[in-house]
């Protein structure tokens, strides 16, 4: 169960577009090898929050802690060096470059030659290669450009690039919107064994079932709030839907023992 | 191996054939279109040299091959400027009158203030001028075009204020080696082309900034979430850019021995012509050294062979105008989803 000893922890989290409050006064605290749902309807704020983890947008107000750590996130290369992933709708890859160009890039592995550095390419295509055998997906080889790429192969590339690194966090945001409905179990397979492994990721999706079937905890957000949250155990498919449609105002009294706030025990 | 093992691994080799699907039939089919689109121009090259080889008997003579040569020099270094903006998504419109106004500067002020100052001074010029169009392009996405014709404007009027419309002659020129003599057989000019071409090729092909510059124009979103500061990568690529159109100014004063007010002109189109010729993608991420040096002999050839042949320099307009635009609806149709 949830400790004290939170490995992420975001502390009234603020953040306005011009008059759109798109997230506001939000806490959310991630356990070490937890997975948690982050749900919530269009435009509830989902994915600026996850933004804000990644420095792709600056929050107006809160803080952001890592391991009790207070950071603070400018760049994604700061995100990433606090080993914070984000796996993108896209897969943001780069089409025109191999598989083990795209997992190494913005940190190549280099080598040492008349004092400058140059890609050392065996030895990244060797890590690539068993940086993707973690995901299961069969690839002729790691020299194959992205663009020649189907869409669950591109995911398997983002999904290598985030585990790589020995990431602590990996956010995964609408991972399965964008893929064929026959890859969404085996995706659902990785994460559980991700997590297994300790690494803790957030994972949103519109497919409730799927975050019941894989997610420890689930976080509703509600424009821009949030509006509960919940032990997946304690709670049901149905009142997570009325939650996030806001038909029912927070979770009841079976999921009401996680205090989703904390901060009391904090400030002490 | 045993019979057996023979038999099932064949098994399973065809049931992996039957099990392509139509996604990898479709995938199969993007990659021909590619090969297709990726040979035409040389092979239509390929064809010109043939024709050229026929039609004119000089051309196939090592006089004329010798002075195609040594005139690629200064469009060459253009060239793979061009070739780091356009692989970036960017393009740098104004190198030509850069070249021109590089060289009316260095010229007139050598002759007032000594080669050394004059020669310090153009260089931080030259990074300024380069940081201004890299500092402006990053304002916005898709805006170097605008961008550098402004600035290309700004450049041939501060040129033509400046020389006041004249050529400047007799000035001091150390570099004019550069420009006018051989290294034994080989031009001097050719020997810097050829470093400026080695030490770009090496960069983009073994640094870890060749592949963030790859990456940037292939999806500069992805670029920027792997950590890379793609602006900071821009305003580098446009200074390098300058430091490069400088490079090529100097050589050109040395070899005609004067500034003239309008040189450079319509380099911006060559040095474009060549990249794209080359097989680069306007929309970036897509280009090299080789095929841009392919692309620079292409050039060169096309237009020693109109001359050749005795057809109109106006001609030539007409022509480059329309291998860009062959160029770019290639580059179309490899991108075509
Ligand atoms: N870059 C942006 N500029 C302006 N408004 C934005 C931006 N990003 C998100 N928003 C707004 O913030 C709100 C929350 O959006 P978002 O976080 O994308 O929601 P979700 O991911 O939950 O669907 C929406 O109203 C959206 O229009
Ligand atoms: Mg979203």
């Amino acid at each position: 169960m949830l400790s004290g000893d939170y490995l992420l922890e975001m502390r009234d989290i603020h953040k306005s577009f011009g008059a759109v409050r798109a997230v506001q006064s939000v806490d959310l605290v991630l356990g070490r090898g937890e997975i948690l749902g982050l749900l919530g309807d269009n435009a509830a704020g989902k994915s600026t929050l996850m933004k804000i983890l990644t420095a792709f947008h600056k929050p107006d107000r809160g803080k952001i802690y890592v391991e009790g750590q207070e950071v603070h996130i400018h760049t994604p290369g700061d995100a990433r060096r606090l080993g914070i992933e984000m796996i993108y709708q896209d897969f943001s890859l780069a089409p025109n470059l191999s598989i083990a160009d795209n997992i190494f890039l913005g940190r190549e592995l280099t080598k040492d030659f008349l004092g400058m550095r140059f890609i050392d390419r065996k030895r990244m295509e060797e890590k690539a290669k068993s940086a993707m055998s973690v995901t299961n997906i069969r690839l002729d080889s790691v020299k194959t450009i992205v663009t020649d790429l189907s869409g669950g192969q591109r995911q398997a590339v983002a999904i290598a690039r985030a585990t790589a690194f020995d990431a602590k966090v990996i956010i995964m945001d609408e991972p399965t919107a964008s893929l064929s409905v026959k890859t969404i179990p085996p995706l659902l397979d990785l994460m559980v064994h991700l997590r297994d492994q300790g690494i803790s990721m957030i994972f949103i999706s519109h497919r409730i079932q799927d975050v019941f079937s894989t997610c420890d905890r689930v976080m509703v957000l509600r424009r821009g709030k949030c509006v509960g949250v919940a032990y997946t155990q304690d709670t049901t498919v149905d009142e997570v839907t009325s939650l996030i449609a806001g038909t029912q105002k927070t979770f009841g009294k079976n999921a009401q023992h996680f205090n989703p706030v904390g901060l009391e025990e904090y400030d002490a | 191996m045993n019979p057996s093992g023979f038999l099932s691994s064949g098994i399973q080799r065809i049931m992996r054939i039957a099990s392509i699907t139509k996604g990898e039939a479709q995938q199969d089919e993007k990659k021909t279109i590619r090969m297709l689109s990726q040979w035409m121009l040389p092979f239509m090259f390929l064809l010109w040299i043939i024709f050229l080889s026929f039609a004119s008997p000089v051309f196939l003579t090592w006089g004329n091959l010798f002075n195609v040569t040594r005139q690629i020099a200064v469009i060459g270094i253009l060239s793979v400027t061009q070739l780091l903006c356009i692989l970036t998504g960017n393009i740098d419109l104004s190198v030509g009158a850069f070249v021109g106004l590089f060289g009316a500067l260095l010229a007139g002020l050598s002759i007032k203030l000594g080669f050394p100052l004059a020669f310090l001074i153009c260089v931080l010029i030259a990074l300024l001028w380069g940081f201004t169009n890299g500092f402006l392009v990053t304002r916005g996405e898709g805006i170097s075009v605008i961008v550098t014709l402004s600035t290309m404007y700004v450049a041939r009027g501060i040129t033509l204020l400046f020389t006041e419309g004249h050529p400047i002659v007799n000035f001091p020129m150390p570099f004019e080696f550069l420009g006018a003599r051989n290294l034994g057989p080989v031009p001097y000019n050719l020997i810097t082309f050829a470093i400026v071409l080695a030490v770009v090729f090496v960069i983009l092909r073994y640094t870890p900034l060749g592949r963030h510059l790859y990456a940037v124009g292939g999806n500069k979103q992805a670029a920027k979430v792997c950590g890379i500061n793609t602006k900071k990568l821009t305003i580098g690529i446009f200074m390098t850019s300058s430091m490069l159109v400088a490079l090529g100014s100097v050589i050109l004063l040395g070899r005609v021995a004067s500034a003239q007010p309008t040189a450079g002109t319509g380099m911006e189109m060559d040095s474009m012509a060549t990249v794209l010729i080359g097989g680069a993608s306007m929309s970036g991420g897509r280009g090299g050294v080789i095929s841009t040096l392919i692309g620079v002999f292409m050039l060169g050839f096309i237009n020693n062979g109109l001359n050749l042949l005795g057809i109109s320099g106006y001609w030539q307009y007409v022509f480059k105008g329309s291998i860009i635009l062959v160029a770019v609806m290639v580059d179309l149709l490899k991108n075509r989803k």
